[in-house]
């Protein structure tokens, strides 16, 4: 599963202003429910519990919040860029760049690779610029296909390899293509 | 299983789910909570069986009176009644048979018992429904048509058929599947003999030459043969058995004996004769002729119908011939036309001759209908041939009883041999005549008719014993299995307990180098999930997520488990079913508290500390087989594996086309059909597990295992 086919135009929010993070919770909760067939008091409650064990904020201003939910077959992700950025934890995480993932129960496999691109593409600066410049979520969309099939097709060469070594974390083809990427 | 939830944390009873999960060992030390399920599902198939059997026999009773029966009278004393229907009709019913069997069971000849043996010893137990329908179905037509062959053999082929289909829809592994093939037939013959006992002691014998039982499906066995007997009688209707008048027979003087020996040889003998006739007719003739199946099977009709013109009594699957000499109204209508004794010894020895070969050519060359209903009605008539005989020589000197006992006997007889089961023949004819008072003749003949008959018996399929049978390989091990608990090996200490809150980043850092434990989540003392990284290796060391992702996201709740009374055997069951090399083991109290992990790694220690001391005993029984010691062979004989098997595991040489490409290039496991577990370097090192992205090189070795 990659993260730009459980994204559609609903599940993208741009330039949202709100006031904290569980109205962002609840926003985007609000927006990707419809999409897996689910109450959205159910992807609320799930993300926000998930957020109360440990902050899902990870780097320069982005945070992943994610579940796993039972009696959904698919996964759902919804984006969001916040304007302005809301204080994310209690260690005063200033987030504007939320990626919210919800996967099946029975996909462990899945969801950690989700997870793992999430993780990559929000690492790369170029991408969180060209996320925060976007006006539309086509655009978004776009952004986020090319990105991560470089990223795939990194993890593809590297094979076992990079598990031996360790990935480098290495972005300069992320960090290139994205930065030649026109909008359409 | 741990009660599936959203990757957080609900409890439940798991009891119920692990015994569902485990299927019982279905032996007698299991406790009795366990063996509902086994009488439940034996019960089941018995009525299954019984339905069929009813069904079967119906067919069969409307089939012969409609057709042979309107024909001639089959418990007549009449010979030589030379008619164009009784000559044709057995053809007619052989094409029929024969095409039957030909187009939807693929043509070949195999009676029921020896189709339920093969399928016994050779193929887990599976028995597709298709084939002993269609077989029973053409043995309904043959022998309404007059064709020598009984019914039971496919009725109990039948039964045996049901009983795998219903293991096949449950998922039943071949052990078990087996013992539901085993109940099926013992359900099979129950009904149609309508004896219970000896239809259980017969299913569970038939797989073996020697007189052995199979242990596991005793139980299974009987539950099934009750109902089905139950069921059957329901239709068909109690209190009567199904031969009659031989229950007032008893054995009353030791002088009996001499005759009862001499009848135990006659039935070895016919047991011989038909035996070789049937080996003659399936692989002489039919691959001689090379007919089509439809077309051997009229030309043996027709062979048949000959023979009936003269002696029609062959032509009886119903034991009214039988009936008739044993309550004496045979003799009674002969005496009127004052047929001599010699005349009736010749009449009884040329049925019991004929019907050997008739049998052989109905059931050798259409593969309908069974020999199991053949070989009764033999003995019975070699018994009555006896009998007369005696008569004839020494007149007065056996009495009418005894002469009915003779044939009551005899059908025990044939059947001992040529079934090899000397006790179930015993039992079954016991119950059919409800002859209780012949148990000592019985015994007699049985004894002395399998011991000069047994080599040449009719089920080519049986092993000699269970120590032959690839469904007894390794029993020795599994034995073992089944008497270790998970108490026994588990380990309180496992070092990789984490809890839900735990960071992947912390779960990677405190694996060993070159380890993918699993990790088990607990919070509380409660089990909650557990994390494999072996299935998600690729990513977990990627930057950013270390801190990102906590044991709850990643843990799965729905992974077995196991508890400290649970046998070992059933708890390997749960090791194929995952890739990891632990299962949790929560307490015996039905709750989810964590108390420790059972290895693999342990398991396999105690297997081999198990084969160590066989090998110790094994060595001080039989000095001789020290010689064995160097040979890979010799842990296998100490498990009794008999079944020899190709190494899975080989080693190949680099094969060219693939040499400078990667294992993942090459698409190595689609290639071959083989997984490479490691690669042989020129120096003798080896790289294991192979790295699957580095171009193999064409002076290494590899070792594979085939799949």
């Amino acid at each position: 599963m990659l993260i730009h086919k459980g994204l559609t135009p609903q599940t993208i929010l741009l330039k949202e202003s709100l006031s904290d993070v569980n109205a962002v919770l609840a926003r985007m909760a609000a927006a990707l429910a419809p999409s897996l067939g689910l109450e959205e008091s159910l992807v609320r409650n799930a993300v926000t519990a998930r957020e109360r064990v440990r902050s899902t904020a990870v780097t320069d201003g982005s945070a992943i919040p994610h579940c796993r939910l039972a009696g959904i077959d698919r996964f759902g992700v919804a984006l969001l860029t916040a304007d302005p950025p809301i204080t994310w934890d209690a260690r005063g995480h200033l987030v504007d760049l939320v990626l919210m993932i919800a996967g099946p129960a029975s996909a462990v496999s899945d969801h950690l690779r989700i997870l793992a691109n999430a993780s990559r593409l929000l690492s790369s600066p170029t991408f969180r610029d060209r996320l925060r410049s976007a006006g539309k979520p086509e655009q978004v969309i776009r952004l986020v296909r090319v990105a991560e099939e470089i990223i795939e097709q990194q993890r593809h060469r590297d094979g076992m390899l990079g598990e031996v070594r360790g990935a480098t974390g290495d972005l300069s083809d992320l960090e290139a293509a994205i930065a030649a990427l026109e909008w359409p | 299983m741990i009660p599936s939830t959203s990757g957080s944390l609900s409890t439940g009873s798991r009891r119920g789910e692990d015994a569902a999960a485990q299927p019982p060992g279905w032996d007698l030390s299991e406790p009795a909570w366990r063996w509902s399920g086994v009488f439940l599902l034996s019960g089941v198939i018995g009525v299954l069986s019984g339905l069929a059997a009813v069904a079967l026999d119906a067919a069969l009773d409307f089939g012969a009176e409609a057709a042979i029966g309107r024909l001639t009278d089959l418990a007549g004393a009449a010979v030589v009644v030379p008619r164009w229907p009784v000559l044709l009709l057995p053809a007619v019913g052989g094409l029929a048979a024969g095409a039957l069997v030909q187009w939807f069971c693929g043509g070949e000849a195999i009676h029921g018992t020896n189709q339920v043996v093969a399928v016994f010893h050779n193929h887990g137990g599976a028995l597709p429904l298709a084939s002993p329908a269609i077989r029973a179905l053409a043995a309904v037509g043959l022998i309404s048509c007059g064709g020598s062959a009984g019914p039971e053999g496919p009725i109990s082929a039948l039964g045996a058929g049901i009983g795998s289909a219903v293991g096949g829809r449950l998922g039943l592994p071949p052990r078990l599947r087996r013992v539901c093939l085993i109940a099926g037939c013992a359900g099979g013959v129950g009904a149609v003999f309508q004896c219970p006992l000896g239809g259980a002691l017969f299913a569970t014998g038939i797989p073996y030459r020697e007189p052995e039982f199979e242990a596991e499906s005793i139980v299974p066995a009987f539950v099934s043969s009750v109902l089905s007997y139950s069921t059957f009688m329901a239709f068909r209707g109690y209190g009567r058995h199904l031969i009659l008048g031989a229950d007032r027979l008893t054995f009353s003087s030791p002088l009996e004996l001499g005759p009862y020996a001499l009848l135990g040889i006659l039935c070895g003998g016919l047991a011989i004769l038909l035996g070789a006739c049937v080996r003659l007719v399936e692989s002489r003739s039919a691959a001689r002729l090379r007919l089509p199946r439809w077309l051997s099977a009229g030309i043996g009709g027709l062979i048949v119908g000959t023979i009936a013109c003269l002696l029609p009594q062959i032509m009886d699957a119903r034991y009214r011939f039988i009936q008739a000499a044993i309550s004496g109204t045979l003799f009674e209508e002969a005496a009127a036309a004052g047929r001599s004794a010699w005349a009736w010894a010749a009449v009884f020895g040329l049925v019991a001759v004929a019907k050997c070969a008739a049998s052989a050519l109905t059931v050798g060359t259409s593969g309908a209908g069974g020999l199991l209903g053949p070989s009764v009605f033999i003995g019975g008539a070699a018994g009555a041939a006896l009998g007369a005989t005696a008569e004839a020589v020494f007149p007065g000197m056996l009495t009418p009883d005894l002469r009915a006992a003779l044939t009551t006997v005899g059908m025990a007889g044939v059947i001992s041999a040529s079934m090899r089961a000397p006790l179930a023949a015993i039992v079954m004819v016991t119950e059919m005549t409800g002859a209780y008072g012949l148990i000592v003749p019985l015994m007699l003949v049985c004894v002395v008719s399998y011991v000069a008959g047994k080599r040449w018996g009719l089920n080519d399929a049986q092993l000699g014993s269970s120590v032959e049978s690839p469904a007894h390989a390794g029993d020795a091990l599994v034995h073992a299995l089944r008497s270790w608990r998970v108490r026994d090996l588990m380990a309180a200490d496992w070092p990789h307990v984490v809890s839900p809150h735990a960071t992947l980043g912390e779960m990677v850092r405190s694996m060993p180098a070159g380890t993918r434990p699993l990790f088990i989540v607990v919070e509380e003392g409660r089990l909650l999930g557990v994390v494999s990284l072996t299935e998600i290796s690729r990513v977990i060391s990627e930057p950013g997520i270390s801190e990102l992702v906590i044991a709850a996201d990643i843990m799965t709740s729905r992974h077995p488990v196991t508890r400290p009374n649970d046998r070992l055997y059933g708890v390997l069951d749960k090791f194929r079913r995952t890739n990891d090399n632990v299962l949790p083991v929560l307490a015996e109290d039905g709750s989810d508290r964590y108390i420790g992990v059972l290895a693999r790694q342990t398991i396999h220690r105690r297997i081999r500390e198990h084969v160590d001391r066989l090998r110790t005993h094994v060595h001080r029984e039989h000095e001789g087989l020290a010689a064995l010691e160097q040979d890979d062979q010799f842990c296998q004989l100490v498990l009794g594996i008999s079944a020899p098997r190709a190494d899975v595991v080989q080693r190949m040489t680099v094969p060219a086309e693939v040499a400078g490409r990667s294992i993942r290039q090459a698409d190595f496991r689609r290639r071959y059909g083989a997984q490479i577990i490691a690669v042989q370097q020129p120096d003798g090192t080896l790289r294991c597990p192979p790295d699957i992205d580095v171009p193999l090189a064409g002076d290494e070795t590899l070792l594979v295992i085939r799949s």
